[in-house]
């Protein structure tokens, strides 16, 4: 419930914007491209893996220990977008990944336990246009709709002396995903400096982790050159 | 910058961002010590490569026990083959093996590994695969006892021979299957036992040696669980007898022919042998016959023969027989005593059922083949001749108790009674020893002396000294005595003249006194001295004639004598004729009496001669 009231005050917030922009729209700009990179903090869900990891070495009987435990690293994200008259629309690709270490080694071995964690994100982005262009700043409001893609490879490695065992278990899960976001942008020349935040949800995810939550980013763009009418 | 830039600039980005996988780090290492004591442990267990048995539905109570140094023990294995089939970390645990097979044997290997630790408490350590290790193997056999359940065995006639049949069972390790016969003879159980079938694939076997008797057979298989030799058994099979039926008819008075059936085994009998030494000497037939002759039979016998069915297979093995009744004459009377002289009539005396001194005196018609009357009688003793006959067979004397029955007319129902007392004065403790009695009804006793008594006008005629008389007779008229005293074996002849009797004959021995019906005077005797048939012409001046030597019996009526050759054969002579021979005949049982055209043995039997 709590997830779909924060989704309905998004969209009255991106509509909102939307119909003001509109409404006050002041420039006849021409259709361009433009690019844009951002780096952020996701919101990750990974407590029932840490137990789970933390259960297991419980019953093992050597002192082996959590040498790395999930990082929270920031996301990254591409878009490639066409800057229309109403509506910036584009491609969009994030990436993020964490992961964690069990370590054990002495004079007859080693033992190790790796898990990596990748998210890819594949989207179309809709970006409304600035509400006011006459200045350097600008807000806008955007929807990202697309695929999540979760991989998690987990490896498990003993040597015993010189005999070494390792196994290696991948797996994947795919889901339908929306993100709502708003920014603000700081034009100069063809550059565009955002700061923005966002709600990322993922649809029907039956696993106990995941990646749903707001974030925040930092991003800079270039835009091919427009012109006034 | 056109789109196309823009556009590699995204894909680089994407490829940019993928290149920068997570990858964890850290390292969490421990410096111990690494050297270790191996310990000492001791396994109680059988001693490897010894053979550990398990049933197929019991199992098998493994306990293992370690001691010594257990105090590292990792963990101690247990594999059949290469299967683990348990795992611990005790010292001593019990192990419930329960292993099943379809098979009657399967055998794998038991392998026991014992770990212990180092005790450095390194990685190696912890996962085993630092320390001592210990491996104990034993063969382990599962076999399935109840896999073959025995069924019931049976059996067929193949061919006239019993075949046995069993259900064939897939045995890797048959030995033989084991075949016991056991039968009766005489009455006691006997054993033989059949050539062992050791061919697997074989659930069968003739016996050869059975003929139809009452058999029964237990068949047993025997095969082997590693070096145990196990066997079961098949319920037993009974086969009920079916020997063949043997009849026989008589051919002629000597001869008979015995038939048996032909059995359903009658290939296996080999040959009939007959028995009977007695009767003839032993011979066999073959069995492809189903009958044979038996020729030159002694008359009145009745006698069980013997036959042997000999089987094919006799080797050390008893032969079955089968006791078959036959009998050479037709069915008369069986008799203690045989009496008749003249006339229609035959007394024969049985004894009666239960009481040794109790008779039956029957009378029986040769006209109408039937008793005609019987009465019965006691005696003091079991002493024969308790029945005299008048020479012309109308008058009969019996004794009875002490007294003397005195029968007029052949009326045995209705006797005189003269006792003891009567005659003699004193009363006896056995009663006379001798009587006879004339056709006009003079009766003569001896008890001590003899006494000549008249029935007709009841009066005691006269008394004759006599030294314990065994043998009286009276001539038809009753004016002639025969005696013979057994005190000092001598014989006499007494003529009754006016009421007292005159001795006109002494200094001879003889028996079987045996007036002549016709002629009063004459009498019939054997000569004990000149073991002879004599005869005494007492008329006038006496006269000695001899008959012929060995007769013993003689029907006056019909004018035949029996002549005794020897122990077993006789001749019937015709008295009138020069004593020339009639007939030739062989007994078991005596020479029997003649009576008319028959001869009457005490077996029962009469025989006709022809």
């Amino acid at each position: 419930m709590q997830t779909q009231i924060k989704i309905i005050t998004l969209l009255f917030v991106l509509i909102s914007s939307n119909l003001y922009s509109q409404t006050n729209y002041p420039f006849d700009m021409e259709p361009g491209f433009g690019f844009e990179l951002q780096i952020g903090y996701p919101t990750l869900n990974l407590d029932p893996l840490k137990e789970t990891r933390d259960n297991g070495l419980t019953s093992f009987e050597f002192p082996a220990k959590v040498t790395d435990d999930y990082p929270h690293l920031p996301y990254f994200q591409g878009e490639l977008l066409y800057c229309s008259k109403l509506f910036d629309l584009g491609l969009a690709f994030s990436f993020l990944t964490t992961g964690t270490r069990v370590h054990y080694s002495d004079y007859s071995g080693e033992y190790k336990f790796d898990n990596v964690i990748s998210n890819y994100e594949y989207g179309l982005i809709i970006k409304t246009k600035d509400v006011n262009r006459d200045s350097p700043y600008g807000v806008q409001s955007y929807v990202e709709v697309g695929y999540s893609s979760l991989r998690m490879k987990s490896t498990e490695y003993i040597l015993i002396g010189n005999q070494k065992q390792s196994n290696d278990d991948l797996f994947t899960n795919t889901l339908l995903f929306c993100e709502l976001g708003l920014k603000g942008n700081y034009y100069f020349d063809n550059f565009i400096a955002s700061i923005g935040i966002s709600y990322f949800l993922e649809f029907e995810n039956e696993l106990s982790i995941g990646f749903d939550g707001f974030r925040a980013h930092i991003g800079i763009g270039y835009r091919l050159p427009f012109s006034k009418k | 910058m056109s789109f196309f830039r823009l556009f590699l600039i995204f894909a680089v980005v994407i490829i940019a961002f993928t290149s920068c996988e997570y990858s964890p780090t850290g390292s969490n290492f421990h410096n111990i010590d690494s050297s270790f004591t191996p310990p000492i442990v001791n396994i109680q267990l059988p001693e490897p490569g010894q053979t550990i048995m398990i049933q197929d539905n019991i199992g098998y109570n493994l306990i293992y026990a370690l001691n010594g140094d257990v105090s590292k023990l990792y963990k101690v294995l247990f594999y059949i083959d290469t299967s683990l089939i348990f795992e611990s970390r005790s010292s001593m645990y019990l192990i419930s093996m329960l292993k099943r097979t379809d098979k009657l044997l399967e055998e794998h290997v038991l392998r026991m590994i014992v770990i212990n630790h180092s005790g450095t408490g390194s990685l190696a350590d912890k996962l085993g695969m630092e320390g001592t290790y210990t491996e104990r193997t034993w063969k382990l056999q599962i076999y399935n006892p109840n896999l073959f359940i025995p069924d019931s065995a049976s059996y067929t006639i193949e061919d006239g021979i019993l075949k046995l049949n069993w259900k064939k069972y897939p045995f890797d390790n048959f030995i033989r299957a084991e075949i016991s016969k056991i039968f009766y003879e005489d009455n006691v159980s006997k054993n033989h036992n059949l050539v062992p079938v050791t061919d697997k694939e074989t659930n069968w076997c003739y016996d050869r040696s059975y003929v139809g008797e009452q058999a029964s057979y237990q068949i047993k298989l025997l095969y082997s669980v590693g070096s145990d030799i196990l066997t079961f058994s098949f319920p037993e099979v009974s086969v009920p007898k079916d020997l063949p039926v043997f009849t026989f008819k008589k051919v002629d008075n000597s001869s008979i022919e015995v038939f048996w059936t032909k059995n359903k085994f009658y290939n296996s009998i080999a040959s009939l042998t007959f028995s009977n030494t007695k009767l003839f000497p032993n011979f066999s037939v073959d069995s492809k016959y189903q009958s044979t002759i038996i020729k030159d039979l002694p008359l009145g016998s009745t006698e069980n023969i013997n036959v042997a069915l000999v089987p094919n297979d006799s080797y050390n093995f008893s032969w079955v027989s089968v006791s078959v009744p036959v009998f050479t004459g037709d069915p008369s009377f069986k008799y203690l005593e045989f009496e008749a002289r003249n006339g229609d009539n035959i007394y024969y005396l049985q004894n009666s059922t239960g009481y040794t001194y109790s008779f039956k005196l029957y009378k029986y018609s040769l006209s109408a083949d039937k008793i005609l009357d019987s009465v019965s009688l006691s005696t003091q003793t079991s002493r024969d001749n308790r029945v005299a006959i008048s020479p012309s067979g109308k008058n009969i004397v019996y004794r009875t108790g002490n007294d003397l029955a005195c029968c007029l007319n052949g009326d045995i129902s209705h006797p005189k009674i003269i006792t003891d007392l009567q005659l003699t004065g004193k009363s006896s403790n056995y009663g006379f020893d001798c009587q006879a009695i004339s056709d006009n009804g003079i009766l003569v006793a001896g008890l001590s002396g003899v006494y000549v008594y008249d029935l007709i006008n009841d009066k005691l005629v006269c008394t004759m000294p006599a030294n314990s008389p065994s043998e009286l007779n009276i001539s038809a008229n009753g004016d002639y005595i025969a005696l013979t005293n057994s005190g000092t074996i001598t014989s006499k002849i007494y003529k009754i003249e006016n009421g007292s009797a005159k001795m006109i004959i002494d200094g001879f021995v003889g028996y079987n006194f045996q007036f002549d019906n016709n002629i009063n005077s004459k009498v019939y005797y054997y000569d004990v001295d000149n073991k002879s048939m004599k005869y005494l012409d007492c008329s006038s001046n006496v006269n000695t004639y001899m008959l012929s030597s060995f007769l013993i019996y003689l029907d006056l009526e019909s004018g035949r004598a029996i002549r005794n050759i020897d122990s077993k054969n006789n001749e019937i002579l015709d008295i009138n004729n020069g004593l020339q021979s009639i007939y030739k005949y062989k007994s078991n049982n005596g020479s029997g009496y003649i009576k008319g055209d028959y001869i009457y043995f005490s077996s029962g039997l009469k025989c006709k001669l022809r």
